[in-house]
């Protein structure tokens, strides 16, 4: 049986390596180097190991010399590799060779903790160990927004922000909102499959059930709004949350805020207050929306355009509050008439956009269904 | 010598079948060989000739790949203990690390395949041959085309700030008349959205309805929730999308009015309880009947005869208390999490037992 050597991560490319520990020095001559590396190169055939890619396990090389049939080895289903349970199902994967060695790569990255084996004609040839990694940081949850501390009781969603994509599909295992005495509320949250993620699994959106915030539905008439007002809340997002290494956030989170009056009212672009810049300038222009708005739609919902509707390219950034926005030009404003547009999306924190308010009451009130709302300004000399 | 000749000839016509086979459906779907990157898997369904759909929520595309599975078969019959366990073994993992997103049944062939995500994010496609035994299904250097399933922006939205747009979560897709259907979610927006695409793809924008429906538990209220399932069905000659949503009502909207820009009101038939989410819905045949089964997360699974969803010609925009609209049946089915049609009257689900299994089943067709 092969001598079980632990495969080691490498930097981010995937390389075959042994590890070695070289206790020796550096002013021996080259050709003590070179019967270094050559002892080096036949220990390295001789052992199995682990390919590492972006910290993940993807792979397992296994040395020609433990194979029986290494000719062959890669079209022969004669070598498998398995779970080291007992179970001798051999896991999902594609072999291929090279002069020295069979490489197995399974369909998903291979478990850390989980130890596998290497089986020729069911007997076995090999083992491996994947280790769990060391050294690295845990993920940190970054942000949770709405940055407030006072929130409308209506309030639609939260938006967790993480600084490693996190294993999704299990959010409400981890997060959880408490009441004034820090009892644990049920029925919450909206219970979404697949959860809402960014493209980079590092941002999730978790919503309030809308169930309990539309007016007149069962759930809201049975339980009321989830949060309501006056009252102080906790949310807590627990340490024991794994991040898609497998390393759990460095600590466990808390927001805690203040349920603020209800928000029936759609964003009104009319009352946003612009303070003008001078012509000729790069100077600012600050704009506020008087609320606190989405903090995700807003920064991606405002534009400017000039006279001749073309865009004015410029940088945006949102206050703490998310209720200010400041526009940063690229080029020096021009004497003339601009307009704002902004995306008839963007909502508010109980979910009311440009077009409608979130639980719309059609005897009274209209939706209207335009893609976006314009606010104009002069700059002046 | 001759024989040989005559052999070399078989084969070389049997090289120009397959090949200009193999042309014929490349053209006709306007396939190109390669191999799709397909970032997560979170909807699956069939379309003709064995082509597999794949809802690509993270990279917001859809795929559509030649399985090659076009073998016909009469019906099939699964049954895995464990399913999860089962994958995460076949998967070299433990089950707490694997995670089942969606399963279709190829109408041919009738063989399952399984969408599955390891803890990693890593999307894996799974099929579950009629021998019960799990295997990759590889999608490298196949036949496929994509698009887009985001609308590219228009002209006032064009990449002010270089900000991305919302991304759409896919909870559902489905095939019917030529056109991919698919509905989803927005990671930012609270919105509902309903997509047509035609396939083959042509590369234009996916065509978008916005669906709103009175809430018949609401009374005066009106709101666009995103659906969660949906299938198609046809009334008196009219086609129609079936939509349920969160809190589960059932919800018609006229598939001729769902054109792009369209603002859709749909027609409220049924209110089926809250505190759930209906999983999946697909319709079966009992006797002369044919039944609408829907399988739900936190209730029983139900069944509504298309007779009575035909009947029903108004629109519950009054008060309700608890259920009301056509009548349903509950089905003895609790936490069916995946549900796919297998053929005219059987089904295949997973479903999470009450001493926390999950199984995979084939339905009776009394039922299910």
């Amino acid at each position: 049986m092969a001598t079980l050597i632990f495969g080691l991560p490498m930097a981010k490319t995937s390389k075959r390596t042994t590890i070695k520990k070289a206790g020796l020095q550096l002013i021996c001559g080259l050709a003590f180097f070179l019967l270094l590396a050559l002892s080096a190169c036949q220990k390295q055939e001789a052992s199995i190991e682990l390919l590492w890619k972006d910290q993940r396990a993807t792979g397992i090389s296994i040395p020609k010399q433990l194979i029986k049939n290494f000719s062959s080895a890669a079209a022969d289903p004669s070598i498998k590799v398995t779970l080291a349970n007992g179970n001798k199902r051999a896991i999902l994967g594609k072999f291929s060779a090279d002069n020295a060695a069979l490489l197995f790569e399974p369909l998903i990255p291979l478990t850390p903790g989980l130890t596998y084996h290497i089986l020729e004609n069911n007997q076995l040839i090999g083992q491996v160990l994947v280790p769990f990694k060391k050294n690295e940081k845990a993920p940190e949850l970054l942000a949770i927004y709405p940055l407030l501390d006072t929130l409308p009781e209506n309030l639609l969603k939260f938006y967790v922000r993480f600084s490693k994509p996190m294993r999704s599909g299990e959010s409400l295992q981890f997060i959880h909102l408490l009441g004034e005495k820090g009892d644990t509320l049920r029925d919450v949250f909206l219970n979404l499959q697949p959860e809402l993620w960014d493209t980079a699994g590092t941002v999730l959106t978790l919503w309030l059930d809308p169930g309990r915030i539309k007016r007149g539905l069962t759930l809201n008439r049975a339980l009321g709004n989830p949060l309501k007002m006056g009252k102080t809340y906790h949310l807590v997002v627990s340490s024991a949350w794994k991040d898609q290494r497998g390393l759990t956030l460095s600590q466990t989170y808390r927001k805690t805020f203040v349920a603020g009056k209800r928000d029936d009212l759609a964003p009104d672009v009319k009352r946003w207050q612009i303070q003008l810049p001078m012509a000729g300038t790069t100077a600012l222009l600050q704009i506020k929306t008087q609320e606190p708005l989405d903090h995700y739609l807003l920064g991606e919902s405002i534009g400017i355009v000039d006279q001749n509707n073309s865009p004015v390219k410029g940088e945006i950034r949102l206050s703490k509050k998310d209720d200010q926005v400041v526009f940063f030009p690229a080029v020096p404003w021009k004497s003339q008439r601009y307009h704002l547009q902004v995306d008839a999306r963007l909502e508010d924190l109980a979910g009311n956009n440009l077009n409608r308010v979130f639980d719309r009451d059609i005897s009274k009130s209209k939706s209207r269904n335009k893609s976006y709302y314009e606010l104009e300004f002069e700059v002046k000399p | 010598m001759k024989k040989i000749t005559l052999l070399v000839a078989v084969g070389v016509l049997g090289m120009l079948f397959v090949s200009s086979t193999y042309q014929k459906n490349q053209n006709k779907y306007n396939f190109s060989k390669g191999t799709p990157a397909v970032k997560s898997i979170a909807a699956l369904a069939f379309g003709p000739d064995g082509v597999l759909f794949i809802g690509d929520s993270q990279s917001s595309t859809l795929f559509a790949v030649e399985t090659k599975d076009t073998k016909k078969a009469a019906s099939a019959q699964y049954d895995v203990k464990n399913i999860d366990v089962k994958i995460a073994e076949a998967l070299g993992t433990t089950k707490e690390n694997v995670s089942i997103i969606d399963m279709a049944i190829n109408p041919v062939s009738k063989k399952l395949y399984i969408a599955v995500k390891s803890a990693d994010g890593t999307p894996v496609l799974l099929s579950l041959g009629t021998n019960n035994e799990l295997k990759a299904v590889s999608l490298t250097d196949v036949n496929f085309s994509s698009t887009a399933v985001n609308n590219p922006p228009d002209e006032t939205k064009k990449d002010r700030q270089g900000k991305p747009l919302s991304l759409m979560s896919i909870s559902d897709m489905g095939f019917e008349d030529g056109k991919l259907l698919i509905s989803g979610l927005c990671n930012k927006e609270f919105s509902s959205s309903f997509r047509s695409i035609s396939f083959p793809f042509t590369g234009k924008a996916a065509e978008e309805a916005t669906l709103e429906l009175y809430h018949a538990n609401h009374g005066r209220f009106e709101t666009t929730s995103p659906v969660r399932t949906f299938s198609t069905t046809t009334i008196e000659g009219k086609k129609y999308v079936v939509a349920s949503y969160t809190c589960t009502p059932l919800v018609l909207f006229p598939m001729d009015e769902l054109k792009p820009g369209a603002h859709v009101k749909g027609r409220t038939i049924a209110e089926m309880g809250n505190r759930n989410t209906p999983t999946d819905m697909i319709w079966l045949k009992d006797g002369n009947q044919t039944f609408l089964v829907m399988a739900n997360d936190n209730r029983p699974a139900v069944k509504v005869s298309h007779e009575e969803i035909a009947k029903f010609q108004g629109t519950l925009t009054e008060k309700v208390e608890g259920t009301a609209g056509t009548a349903f049946i509950i089905l003895p089915h609790e936490k069916v999490l995946q549900m796919a049609k297998l053929d005219d009257n059987k089904a295949v689900v997973i479903q999470k037992k009450a001493n926390g299994d999950i199984d995979l089943w084939t339905s009776d067709g009394k039922n299910i």
